[in-house]
C-alpha cells in the first residue's frame, strides 16, 4: 500500500544539490572537451548519458524499502567479490590497472560497486549484532576480517583509492557504533603500528607519488609536475575566475586525468573563488543533508547505513579536493558526482538514492 | 527483527552525529580556507606563473645501445641527427613562420604544411618536427634567422645507423613509432606516444635492454617559445649494448652472394648453436626505417610481390629436397633396417602401383649402395628404402632432428616447418594416408616442409653427433659495469650411434669431394668439407622442367647443408636459394665462400680450433 508519508519526507534539498553538482561537472567537461586539440566531446556525452542513467538508478532504489536491501547486503557483497575475483583473471587493462570489466559495449569497475555493497554488509552486521552492550575486541574480529577480503581484493586490482576509502568508513564507523573503550584503543594503538607497514604493500609507482608529495622536486616530471601545475591552475583562477572555456592553464591538459582526478582544478581555474566556494558548499549541502537524514532515522540500521554513505562520499570530496589543492598525495580517487567516469558515477548516484530512500523512511516502521 | 530498537545506540547516535557534522564543517573550511590563500592571496603570483613563465616539460629520449658481432665490431649505432621543430603554441603566426622557413630551407610551403596537418590535433605545446636531418647550411640559415622564427627550435636527436646490408635486415630488425595496440601491452606501460621501438629481429628482441630509461627536463619558455632555462633535469641512462653471435665478415659474405636472389643463408657453431651468419634476401634499407619511414616506402616493401619484409632464414618454409634424404638414411641405418652395403638398382624410375617416379637422373645411377645414393643424391634408392622403413620411421628421426617444431631462436617470427604423418593428414585433410606420398616424403617432396634455420640446426645434431643446439644469437649483454651472458643450451639430445653419424659424416663428405659428387662446387683446398645437396621441385614430378632464366618462378628451390672441417665441424652452413635450380650449382658455391670466410678467418691465427668449454 502506499504509504503518502514517503513522498513528504523526500529530502528535495539534497536531491536538488546532487542534481547541481553533476550538472556543473558537465559544464566543466564540456570545457575540457572544447579545446580543439582533444578532440573527445565524446567524453561529455558519455557523461550526459551516466547522469541520465545514474538518475534512473536513484528513482529505482527509492521504492525498495531499504532495509529489504541491507537484509540479502551479505548475498549482494558476496556476488561483488565474485565479480572482483572475475575482473582479476579477466578484466580489462586501463592505466597498468587491471580494475575494469568489459561487459559488452559497457565497461564497470567492479571496485566501485563493491564499495556499496561492502557498507550495506558492514551495516547490517553492526545492527544485528548490536546488544545495550559495546562491542568488545574479539567481536569486531568479523567485521575486520570482511574489510580485509573486501580491501585485498580492491587492492590486487589495483585500486588503491577505493581500497583506502573502503578502510577509512570502517575506521569512521567504529567511532559510531559503541566499542568498548579499551577494545578501541587497542584498535586505534595497533593500527598506528601496523601503519608504517602498509608502505611495504605500496606499488612503486604509489610510493614514488607520496615521496613526491612530500617533496615535489623528487619527481618534477610526473606527479610533482601534476601537483604543481594543479595549483598553478587552481591559484591562477584568482577571485572570479577566467571564465567558461577561457582556461589558459593548457599545461595543465597535459595530465591524463584531467578530465576525472583533476576535474576540479580546470574549475578552480575558470571559475576562480567564487565558483570554487559554489561547489564547496553544495558538497557541505550534501553531506549535511545526509546526516541529517542519520539523525533524524528512528531506525538504528537506517542511521547507521546514512552514516556510512556519507562517509564515503566525503572521504571522497576531501581527498579528491586535498590532493588537487595541494593538501594529500595523488591518488587515483575521482570527484563524487563531479568527475567523469560511468562507475562513479552510478555507485554515487545509487548511495545517493539510498540516502533519500532512508530519509523517506525515518518513522519507525511498523507493519 | 529490523524493527528491534537498541536505545543505547540510538541515544549514543543523536549525541555522536552532530560531532559528525562539526568534523565535516572543520573540514570544509579548511578547503575554504586553503582555497582562498591560493585564489586571494596568492592569485597574482600564480596568475604571473601561468601567463609570463611557461614551464615545459621536454622528455630526452636515451640513446638507444649498440649492437656488435662476436669480434665486437658495431653493427648498429647511433648518430646525430638535427631536427628542425615548431611548437604551435608559441607560433602565432602559422604561415608566415612556415613561409620563412621555406625559404630558408628551400623547401616548397605545402610539404611543410602537410607535416604540420599531420600533426594536428596533439597538445599545441608539444613540438612537432618539421624537418629531420638538417644540413649544416640549413642549420646555419636557421640560427641566423631566429628572430622571425618564434616556436622554432633545433633538436638533436640520434638517429639509428645500421652497418650491413639489406640482407640482413630482417635479423637486426628496424624500429618504427609505437602502435596503439602495442601502448595497451603491459610491457609498453611506461613508453610515450610517438616513441619508437623496435619492430622485429633483434631490435625488437631486445627492446627492454637496448631502450635505456628516457630522462626528461623542465624549462622555462620566454614569450616567444625558445627555450629560457632549464628548471629541473633528469638524465636519461643510455641502452645496454648486445653482442650478437653473428660473424660480420662471413655475413658481408654471405650478403654478397644472395644480392639479386630470394633465398636465405644460416650457418650456425654446431656445439653452441651460434649463428654466425643469418641473412635473407630480398632485404631492406634499415636505415630507411631509422626514424620514421613514409608511406610511399613502407606501401612498396609491404606489396612488393618478392616479400621483402619476410625473414626467409627462419619464415621460408620450404620443401627440403634431397637434403632430408640425410634423415631417411639416419633413420633406416638406427632402425637397423637395412644394410648399407646392399646395393639397388637404378634404372632411372620407379614404378609403385599405378605411379611411376623418377630420378633425377633419367638414365639412372645403376647399381649403388646407402653411400653412394647419398654421395650422387640417387632418387631411385631413396623411393626404395623409404618405402622399406615407412613414414613413422621417418617423422620419428626428422622430429628426433628438431624439424616439425620451433628450434627456439630468440627471434619470435620463427615458423616451425612440418613433417607430416598419417595421423597429421587425416586431422588436417581427412584423407587417409597413401603409401605413394611416403615415398615422395623420402626424397623431401610432399608435404614435408622445413625452414633453412631448422635445416642448419638438424646437420649441427649430425655434426656434432650427440645434440641439437638451440640457436643463440645473443651472446650477451652489457648494462654499464653489468653482464649478462646467455650460455648455450642443448635443445634435445640425439641418442645416435657414433657408428651411423660417421657414416654419414663419410658420405655427405664423399658428395663434396668425391667425382660424381652433387656438392663438388663447395669443394675447399685445404679442408674436407661435407654436404648434401637438395633441389626441391616447384613444378610436379611428371611436367618437364619449364625452362627459365636464372631464377624464374618456376625453377626449382636449390640447398645445400654443408659441415667443414667434417673431422672436427666448426661450421654448419645451410643455403637456401628460391628458384635457384640445382642445389649443387646454386646454392653450393654460396656455402663454400661462407667457409672459407669463416674458417681463414680463424686457421690464420694458428691456432687449431678447441673444443668449447662445458661441452662433451
Amino acid at each position: 500500500m502506499f504509504d503518502r508519508r514517503l513522498l513528504v519526507n523526500f529530502d528535495g534539498g539534497l536531491f536538488i544539490a546532487v542534481f547541481l553538482v553533476a550538472a556543473l561537472g558537465l559544464l566543466n567537461l564540456y570545457s575540457i572537451c572544447s579545446s580543439s586539440w582533444e578532440a573527445s566531446s565524446v567524453y561529455f556525452y558519455r557523461q550526459l548519458y551516466w547522469v541520465a542513467l545514474g538518475l534512473v538508478v536513484v528513482f529505482c532504489v527509492i521504492p525498495v524499502n531499504y532495509i529489504t536491501i541491507v537484509r540479502y547486503s551479505y548475498y549482494l557483497h558476496a556476488i561483488t567479490l565474485l565479480i572482483l575475483l572475475v575482473v582479476i583473471f579477466l578484466g580489462k587493462t586501463k592505466l597498468g590497472s587491471q580494475r575494469w570489466l568489459s561487459l559488452g559495449p559497457i565497461t564497470i569497475q567492479p571496485s566501485e560497486l563493491a564499495k556499496i555493497t561492502f557498507i550495506l554488509a558492514l551495516c547490517k552486521f553492526y545492527f544485528e549484532n548490536s546488544s545495550a552492550k559495546p562491542f568488545r575486541l574479539l567481536e569486531l574480529l568479523f567485521p575486520f576480517s570482511f574489510l580485509v577480503l573486501t580491501f585485498s581484493l580492491i587492492y590486487i586490482q589495483p585500486d588503491l583509492g577505493t581500497g583506502g576509502i573502503i578502510v577509512l568508513v570502517f575506521c569512521s564507523l567504529l567511532f559510531f557504533v559503541r566499542v568498548d573503550k579499551k577494545s578501541f584503543l587497542a584498535c586505534g594503538i595497533s593500527a598506528s603500528m601496523f601503519f608504517p607497514l602498509l608502505w611495504f604493500f605500496l606499488k612503486d609507482y604509489q610510493k614514488k607519488r607520496v615521496l613526491t608529495f612530500l617533496n615535489p622536486e623528487l619527481d618534477p616530471l610526473h606527479s610533482g609536475y601534476q601537483i604543481i601545475q594543479s595549483k598553478i591552475a587552481i591559484g591562477s583562477g584568482c577571485f572570479w575566475g577566467k571564465g567558461f572555456t577561457l582556461g589558459t592553464q593548457s599545461q595543465l591538459r597535459f595530465l591524463p586525468e584531467q578530465h576525472t582526478d583533476f576535474a576540479f582544478s580546470v574549475w578552480g581555474e575558470e571559475w576562480g573563488f567564487v565558483g570554487c566556494a559554489v561547489l564547496l558548499l553544495l558538497f557541505f549541502i550534501i553531506l549535511y543533508r545526509g546526516l541529517g537524514i542519520a539523525f533524524n532515522s528512528k531506525n538504528v540500521s537506517g542511521a547507521l547505513l546514512a552514516i556510512c554513505i556519507v562517509f564515503i562520499l566525503f572521504w571522497q570530496i576531501i581527498i579528491n579536493l586535498g590532493m588537487t589543492i595541494g593538501l594529500f598525495p595523488v591518488v587515483g580517487v575521482p570527484l563524487p558526482f563531479f568527475s567523469y567516469g560511468g562507475s562513479s558515477m552510478l555507485s554515487s548516484l545509487f548511495a545517493v538514492g539510498l540516502l533519500l530512500n532512508i530519509g523517506m523512511r525515518k518513522f519507525k516502521y511498523q507493519r | 527483527m529490523y524493527i528491534q530498537s537498541n536505545p543505547a545506540l540510538e541515544k549514543d547516535l543523536n549525541k555522536k552525529i552532530p560531532l559528525a557534522v562539526t568534523f565535516v564543517l572543520i573540514c570544509a573550511f579548511f578547503v575554504f580556507f586553503r582555497l582562498w590563500y591560493l585564489q586571494i592571496l596568492k592569485g597574482s603570483v600564480y596568475c604571473d606563473l601561468s601567463t609570463n613563465n611557461r614551464v615545459r616539460i621536454t622528455s630526452i629520449p636515451a640513446p638507444r645501445g649498440f649492437i656488435f658481432d662476436r669480434t665486437g665490431a658495431a653493427l648498429v649505432e647511433n648518430i646525430p641527427s638535427f631536427d628542425l621543430t615548431l611548437t604551435p603554441q608559441d607560433t602565432p603566426d602559422e604561415t608566415g613562420v612556415l613561409q620563412n622557413l621555406s625559404l630558408l630551407l628551400r623547401e616548397p610551403v605545402d610539404v611543410l604544411t602537410k607535416k604540420l596537418d599531420q600533426d594536428k590535433g596533439r597538445p599545441p605545446f608539444e613540438p612537432i618536427v618539421l624537418k629531420q636531418n638538417l644540413s649544416w647550411t640549413q642549420m646555419a640559415a636557421i640560427t641566423s634567422n631566429r628572430i622571425d622564427l618564434n616556436g622554432v627550435n633545433i633538436d638533436v636527436v640520434p638517429q639509428r645507423r645500421y652497418h650491413l646490408g639489406a640482407e640482413s635486415s630482417h635479423l637486426l630488425g628496424y624500429l618504427g613509432e609505437i602502435g596503439r595496440h602495442e601502448l595497451k601491452k603491459d610491457f609498453y606501460s611506461d613508453y610515450a606516444h610517438g616513441e619508437l621501438i623496435g619492430k622485429c629481429g633483434i631490435e625488437k628482441w631486445g627492446e627492454l635492454y637496448l631502450r635505456g630509461e628516457p630522462g626528461g627536463f623542465q624549462t622555462e619558455v620566454d614569450a616567444l617559445g625558445h627555450k629560457k632555462n632549464i628548471l629541473a633535469q633528469i638524465d636519461p641512462v643510455p641502452g645496454s649494448d648486445l653482442f650478437l653471435s653473428i660473424d660480420r665478415e662471413a655475413q658481408l659474405v654471405a650478403e654478397d652472394l644472395l644480392k639479386g636472389k630470394k633465398g636465405a643463408v644460416v650457418a650456425l657453431d654446431p656445439w653452441l648453436g651460434d649463428v654466425l651468419v643469418m641473412a635473407s634476401s630480398p632485404g631492406f634499407d634499415p636505415n630507411l626505417f631509422s626514424r620514421s619511414i613514409d608511406a610511399d616506402a613502407w606501401q612498396n616493401l609491404l606489396r612488393s610481390p618478392n616479400n621483402p619484409l619476410m625473414n626467409r632464414a627462419l619464415q621460408s618454409q620450404q620443401p627440403p629436397g634431397s637434403v632430408f634424404k640425410i634423415i631417411v638414411a639416419l633413420a633406416a641405418l638406427e632402425e637397423g633396417l637395412i644394410d648399407p652395403q646392399k646395393e639397388l638398382t637404378c634404372p632411372g624410375s620407379f614404378a609403385f602401383g599405378s605411379h611411376v617416379f623418377h630420378c633425377w637422373r633419367k638414365e639412372g645411377h645403376g647399381a649403388v649402395n646407402l653411400r653412394r645414393a647419398i654421395v650422387e643424391s640417387c632418387d631411385v634408392y631413396f623411393y626404395q628404402l623409404g618405402n622399406a622403413i615407412g613414414i613413422h620411421n621417418i617423422a620419428k628421426y626428422a622430429a628426433l632432428l628438431g624439424l616439425g617444431t620451433k628450434t627456439g631462436i630468440e627471434l619470435d617470427e620463427e615458423k616451425s616447418g612440418l613433417i607430416p604423418t598419417p595421423e597429421w593428414k587425416i586431422k588436417r585433410y581427412g584423407i587417409k594416408w597413401q603409401r605413394g606420398e611416403t615415398i615422395n616424403t623420402a626424397i623431401g617432396q610432399g608435404y614435408v616442409l622445413a625452414t633453412p634455420l631448422q635445416i642448419a640446426a638438424a646437420f649441427c645434431g649430425i655434426a656434432n653427433g650427440s645434440f641439437i643446439p638451440k640457436p643463440r644469437l645473443v651472446l650477451k649483454v652489457k648494462e654499464g659495469a653489468e653482464t649478462i651472458s646467455f650460455p648455450p643450451v642443448k635443445k634435445t639430445l640425439l641418442t645416435v650411434t657414433p657408428q651411423t653419424v660417421s657414416f654419414i659424416k663419410d658420405a655427405i663428405a664423399g658428395a663434396v669431394n668425391e667425382p660424381r659428387g652433387t656438392g663438388g662446387r663447395a669443394r675447399i683446398d685445404g679442408i674436407t668439407v661435407a654436404g648434401k645437396t637438395g633441389t626441391a621441385q616447384v613444378t610436379s614430378l611428371q611436367s618437364s622442367p619449364a625452362p627459365g632464366s636464372a631464377q624464374s618462378t618456376t625453377n626449382d628451390h636449390a640447398w645445400f647443408v654443408a659441415m667443414a672441417p667434417v673431422e672436427n665441424p666448426r661450421i654448419v652452413v645451410a643455403v637456401f636459394i628460391e628458384n635457384g635450380g640445382h642445389g649443387g650449382s646454386a646454392a653450393a658455391p654460396v656455402a663454400k665462400e661462407v667457409i672459407k670466410s669463416f674458417l681463414h678467418l680463424k686457421l690464420s691465427t694458428g691456432k687449431p680450433p678447441a673444443l668449447p668449454e662445458g661441452l662433451d
